[in-house]
């Protein structure tokens, strides 16, 4: 076995690309991780501001509920269930809806808007600005680094999915990525892959395994380095001082 | 603007509250209203069935004209649910638990969860809409029918569809056999003499030592007893009689540790894949493909030698070619044994939420017709073929056509063999359909298949296994640790002695019970 290559191309990156239900997987992939990641952040913003009101009436009780399900899970029969009714089955919003905002995520942002000076907003108030001016105007830009943090969360967790589309979705046009890796590589749909060209290109099973791993894991180690800044300040700031 | 923002606020906290009435729902309100069959006769449109099949990765359900020609055949109109290969039976067992139940669907184990099913009332018995349905009966050999027999019900309650005959040997690569001046092996020491020139002479002449003899994997507790090799040992299926005409499980009785022996002495040798102790799901195969080792052994069939097994193989190196090895010969009568169960590859249920079940049923009949095994498995004249002979089982296509079948047949089908004999011949040549006519036949001639019920059909049997879990991944490290050196024959023995074989006792009487009440009595 050798380390380096005997033979460097691109031929396997090529075939992958070639096979439909990689294009397919991600496109639903980019928009479930994009569409899951801008309503999760605007759930939480809004969420989790009105809960660092202390004169907000109920509050406590609202936490209480919200911590609750962190403990207890209806289970996946009843989730199940649910998607049915909602006839969310064989559509991308159930994989996005049903974890867009989590109660982990809304306390951590509690926490961070907590450390905001009250006086900041008062002074906002008092120059005329209403809550939601304060809101996306005032508090907004100051929680940018445990913003993007929960983002970032979110956006692995949902590049990273595939258990709920093997409950949800039975069409293969709407598959994530990840289960169509799956697919390829446990179950050998990776021939129906090597049939797809030109049949003079000659490549193993084992090669355009890896392809197709490199090709799915590749967007998010390429925006990692950038967020990893935002992602250690997010975290000293949210969870260590809450 | 102030009483907007608390009128606002006031009807969110009503909505929130009201978040919790979710789970209050009237019983029987979440149905969604159906057209009955009644109401679809009275204006004859085609009756709607919701289907879960486990299909291959490559079917493609939208725009699918053989589908679109079932359909019309039939006069239904299939809505096709088709779940992720690697986690089918997690999606039926999410389905039956939730309630959430098609009208028909594959179960591709006919094991506890099937008998489960039944039991629980989910799946229909089947028993009496066979009366009507000719062409499975037919076409189907009683011991297929019977295996979806559940114990505890007493009836069938799935319609098994009957595969090809139990034609299990291993794959081996000619051009080294001819490149190196070998037979085909037929004993075990042939074998043994194959299998380390394979990993010693250099048999794909790059001038480095990098092939095996032989490739297996180890994550299956069946691995170990591949139809290839177990005849030669007498390494038998349970309800197999042994020599004495009695049930037992070669744990018992030394054919096991006779098997594990054979594949330590390849491993000493060096002539068996190193590394198999890490050879997960289809790695052995891989491997394979990639022209590491020159015997694959992992349930093999003779139509392996035209499907991805050899042809990926080929199109990494097209002067490959691979041959079928038969079962080798027992040394102490010289003959060829291959033990197998009954040859079906699942089976077709109709649940309890089918509105009409026998309409459904008429369509798995019309799947085992000489139309529907045309349609289901060379598709429809002029798009998928042009020529098919149901007698021969040629196919004729363009490659244009074979492309467009590729994708539409599939594994949808109810029947791919009549009474043991594949009805569409693999190959894409008339040379190739005649070599594998000619591997089957000679099968048949050469080797003696013991066939047996599935074990499934013993009520008991599989709660029994179920209790075993745990004792058969202990037996399947201790194997692997034994052929790769780690463990000593003495380890082995005294657990199969103290711990597998007393395990297994109930097993074996409940076996044997119903052998001697519901075979034997029979015959």
């Amino acid at each position: 076995m050798n380390f380096i290559p005997r033979q460097v191309n691109i031929n396997a990156y090529i075939r992958i690309f070639e096979y439909k239900m990689i294009r397919t997987g991600y496109a639903n992939t980019v928009f479930i991780t994009l569409i899951g990641t801008a309503m999760h952040i605007l759930l939480l913003v809004m969420t989790a501001y009105p809960l660092t009101k202390k004169k907000l009436k109920g509050r406590n009780v609202i936490l209480t509920l919200f911590v609750l399900t962190m403990f207890f899970n209806g289970g996946m029969i009843p989730n199940y269930y649910l998607m049915r009714e909602l006839s969310l089955i064989n559509t991308l919003w159930s994989l996005i809806l049903p974890g867009v905002l989590g109660a982990y995520s809304i306390i951590l942002m509690k926490n961070f808007i907590n450390e905001i000076p009250e006086s900041l907003e008062e002074a906002a108030i008092i120059d005329g600005a209403t809550e939601i001016t304060v809101l996306f105007r005032i508090i907004l830009p100051l929680c940018i680094p445990s913003i993007v943090t929960l983002s970032l969360f979110h956006a692995v967790a949902a590049w990273n999915s595939y258990f709920s589309a093997i409950l949800y979705i039975s069409k293969r046009s709407l598959w994530p990525l990840q289960l169509v890796l799956r697919e390829l590589i446990i179950e050998s749909g990776i021939s129906e892959v090597n049939a797809v060209g030109d049949e003079g290109a000659k490549l193993t099973p084992f090669t355009l395994k890896m392809s197709a791993i490199m090709i799915a894991t590749l967007p998010i180690m390429c925006v990692y380095p950038f967020l990893q800044k935002y992602f250690m300040k997010g975290l000293l700031l949210g969870g260590v001082k809450g | 603007m102030r009483k907007l923002t608390r009128i606002l606020s006031f009807t969110l906290c009503i909505m929130l509250a009201s978040y919790v009435l979710v789970g209050c729902t009237k019983e029987g309100s979440s149905k969604l209203p159906l057209v009955t069959t009644k109401d679809e006769a009275k204006i004859e449109t085609p009756m709607k069935i919701r289907m879960v099949n486990r299909l291959d990765v490559a079917y493609v359900v939208d725009g699918n004209p053989v589908l679109k020609k079932i359909e019309e055949l039939n006069n239904i109109k299939i809505d096709l649910e088709v779940p992720p290969l690697a986690n089918y039976n997690d999606r039926i067992n999410i389905m039956m638990a939730s309630g959430d139940l098609p009208d028909l669907m594959y179960l591709w184990n006919l094991d506890n969860k099937y008998s489960t099913f039944a039991k629980e009332g989910l799946l229909l018995p089947l028993d009496e809409y066979l009366t009507n349905a000719p062409n499975v009966t037919s076409k189907s050999t009683k011991e297929q029918i019977q295996a979806a027999f559940v114990p505890e019900t007493g009836k069938i309650h799935a319609v098994t569809r009957p595969h090809v005959g139990s034609n299990m040997g291993a794959l081996i690569r000619k051009d080294w056999l001819d490149k190196l001046d070998l037979k085909m092996p037929t004993t075990v020491e042939e074998f043994k003499v194959v299998a380390k020139a394979f990993t010693e002479k250099d048999p794909d002449g790059n001038g480095k030592n990098d092939t095996y003899g032989l490739t297996i994997k180890a994550d299956a507790k069946e691995t170990f007893m591949d139809p290839a090799i177990t005849g030669v040992f007498g390494a038998r299926s349970l309800l197999a009689l042994d020599k004495n005409g009695k049930i037992n499980i070669p744990e018992s009785d030394g054919s096991y540790m006779k098997l594990l022996e054979f594949y330590g002495e390849l491993y000493k040798m060096k002539a068996l894949d190193t590394e198999f102790y890490l050879n997960k799901g289809t790695a052995a195969r891989d491997k394979w493909k990639q022209g590491k080792a020159g015997i694959l052994i992992d349930s093999m069939k003779s139509n392996e030698l035209f499907a991805p097994s050899s042809t990926d193989l080929k199109k990494a190196n097209p002067a490959a070619k691979v041959d079928f090895m038969y079962p080798l010969k027992n040394p102490e009568d010289g003959k060829r044994y291959s033990y197998q169960t009954t040859s079906v590859w699942g089976g077709y249920a109709i649940t309890k939420a089918a509105k009409d079940p026998k309409r459904i049923m008429k369509f798995i009949d019309w799947g085992f017709s000489d139309e529907g095994i045309t349609v289901t498995l060379a598709g429809v004249k002029e798009i998928t073929f042009n020529d098919f002979d149901l007698k021969t089982g040629k196919v004729t296509s363009t490659p244009e056509q074979k492309a467009v079948s590729d994708k539409s047949l599939g594994w949808f089908n109810f029947i791919t063999s009549i009474k043991g004999i594949r009805i569409v011949n693999p190959g894409t040549t008339d040379e190739e359909r005649t070599q594998y006519i000619q591997l089957e036949n000679n099968f048949f001639k050469d080797v003696n298949v013991v066939e047996t019920l599935p074990e499934s059909i013993v009520p008991g049997v599989l709660d029994e296994r179920n209790k075993m879990v745990d004792l058969e991944k202990t037996k399947l490290e201790l194997s692997v640790k034994y052929i790769a050196g780690q463990a000593s024959k003495d380890e082995v023995e005294k657990f199969l002695k103290e711990k597998y074989v007393p395990a297994n006792k109930t097993l074996v009487e409940l076996t044997q019970k119903f052998y001697d009440t519901s075979i034997k009595g029979k015959k």
